[in-house]
């Protein structure tokens, strides 16, 4: 719903860490009325200028916590992401993103659903892969953002 | 003798504003707009709480303000009984009371005398995973405690002649006597055509739909119902759903509880790339309903 709306216009910008930039950021919303219990926030497909970065090299950051990767998030089945909440998505790529405007492809991977399907008993051993179009949630497509990266790098 | 006439307050689901809440739109101006439709009752989503399953004490003061300002009575509070958050087994029984009493106190806390419970299905005609009966019925004596009502949806494409309705949940119902479980019938299941350009309208098609006359035998178990509707026309009138036949059943049967308008229409899902016809075009589909539900109601 309103994809184009995810992710922050304004908040996409490169992560210092012990003096070096380790990587990007950006902040975004969920596409899901629900919200979610985090435990079933499975991860980004992320895809900047052409190159993706995959769950693995992803973080998430929500409810005033440091961020964490989706193998811990999966465990975290008392926590909320509310749907009006911001999170910040974490992205670690040596030495950063280039100044200027960058092409973002994003979808969203959410399992939350509103049953136990059968890709639901799939999905425990094997969740979907980001960007697959299975448990995309209410992200139902890969949208393209034009994002500048922010002069401001952060530290973490 | 005829039956007393019922008088359904008129309200609304601010899940209907769900494209714009967040993005134009914050909880206040859906309290507004619900108020200038002439509502006098709403529904709430869990995840529309800040802070949920905690909201802190400036958010329920803000929450009362607003109910006390726009003068709008709680009516129900949408939630899930989540049994799958683990990558793993299910929840047990006595994992799932703790979830429900939470939303219960919850429920208590902001007023609300009904719920709509979603529980697990198994597939699209929602029938539910087996198991449910345990711990819904645990939960019971705690819905009597905060006083509140589960009401299992009735949402298309599940109709009220689908087999588990009767035999699952009229049977639980029959079984415990109880007064805190019944249905939220989502008059949905009464569609009988596609509203022009729905892209979600062909996934059920429309071979298989409730019939008005069947509600009547489900309204002693009903305390809130989602007046779902997809298109409403120029001259105040629903194009997709048998208002006038439905509604008149429900009055002419003494029923007197939440009608609570749920837009759930092509612009609601289908508005990705119009944001800005979706921000005129919502509200107006929401004054229109309560334009008709005026007609029909009288008041």
């Amino acid at each position: 719903m309103f994809d184009k709306w995810l992710i922050r216009g304004d908040s996409l910008e490169n992560v210092e860490r012990d003096g070096t930039v380790a990587g990007f950021r950006f902040a975004c919303r969920i596409a899901d009325y629900r919200g979610c219990i985090l435990s079933l926030h499975n991860g980004y497909y992320i895809e900047v200028d052409g190159t993706v970065y995959p769950r693995e090299v992803q973080r998430f950051q929500v409810n005033g916590k440091p961020p964490r990767s989706f193998e811990e998030i999966k465990t975290c089945i008392s926590e909320h992401w509310d749907f009006d909440d911001e999170g910040i998505v974490y992205v670690e790529a040596p030495g950063g993103l280039g100044p200027g405007v960058h092409r973002v492809g994003f979808q969203q991977s959410i399992l939350s659903s509103y049953g136990y399907m059968p890709t639901d008993e799939e999905w425990i051993r094997n969740p979907p892969v980001p960007g697959q179009g299975a448990g995309a949630g209410k992200t139902e497509q890969i949208c393209y953002y034009e994002l500048e990266l922010q002069k401001e790098t952060a530290k973490l | 003798m005829a039956k007393e006439k019922g008088h359904p307050k008129r309200g609304i689901s601010v899940y209907s504003y769900q494209a714009l809440l967040g993005k134009t739109m914050t909880l206040d101006d859906a309290f507004r707009e619900m108020y200038d439709c002439g509502a006098t009752c709403f529904e709430l989503l869990t995840s529309y709480i800040e802070g949920y399953p905690n909201p802190s004490p400036a958010w329920v003061d803000h929450y009362w303000m607003l109910c006390d300002k726009y003068q709008l009575q709680p009516a129900e509070l949408g939630h899930w009984a989540e049994n799958h958050l683990h990558r793993g087994p299910g929840a047990s029984d006595e994992e799932m009371v703790e979830q429900l009493k939470q939303d219960f106190r919850l429920a208590n806390l902001l007023g609300f005398k009904t719920l709509r419970t979603k529980i697990t299905c198994l597939n699209d005609l929602c029938d539910p995973e087996p198991g449910w009966q345990s711990y819904i019925e645990k939960a019971l004596p705690w819905a009597e405690k905060y006083d509140v009502r589960m009401q299992n949806e009735v949402h298309r494409p599940t109709t009220l002649h689908t087999p588990h309705i009767r035999e699952e949940y009229m049977a639980f119902i029959d079984r415990t006597k109880t007064k805190h479980f019944g249905f939220n019938v989502d008059f949905g299941t009464f569609q009988f055509k596609p509203a022009d350009n729905d892209p979600m309208a062909a996934m059920w098609g429309f071979d298989d739909i409730s019939k008005p006359e069947e509600i009547v035998e489900f309204l002693p178990y009903c305390w809130t119902c989602h007046a779902k509707f997809t298109n409403m026309d120029e001259n105040f009138e629903e194009t997709t759903i048998p208002y006038r036949e439905i509604i008149g059943l429900m009055v002419d049967n003494g029923w007197s509880g939440n009608l609570l308008s749920e837009y759930e229409g092509p612009l609601a899902f289908g508005a990705i790339n119009d944001p800005k016809a979706a921000m005129d075009l919502i509200p107006d589909q929401l004054r229109r309903h309560h334009i008709m539900l005026h007609n029909i109601l009288g008041y």
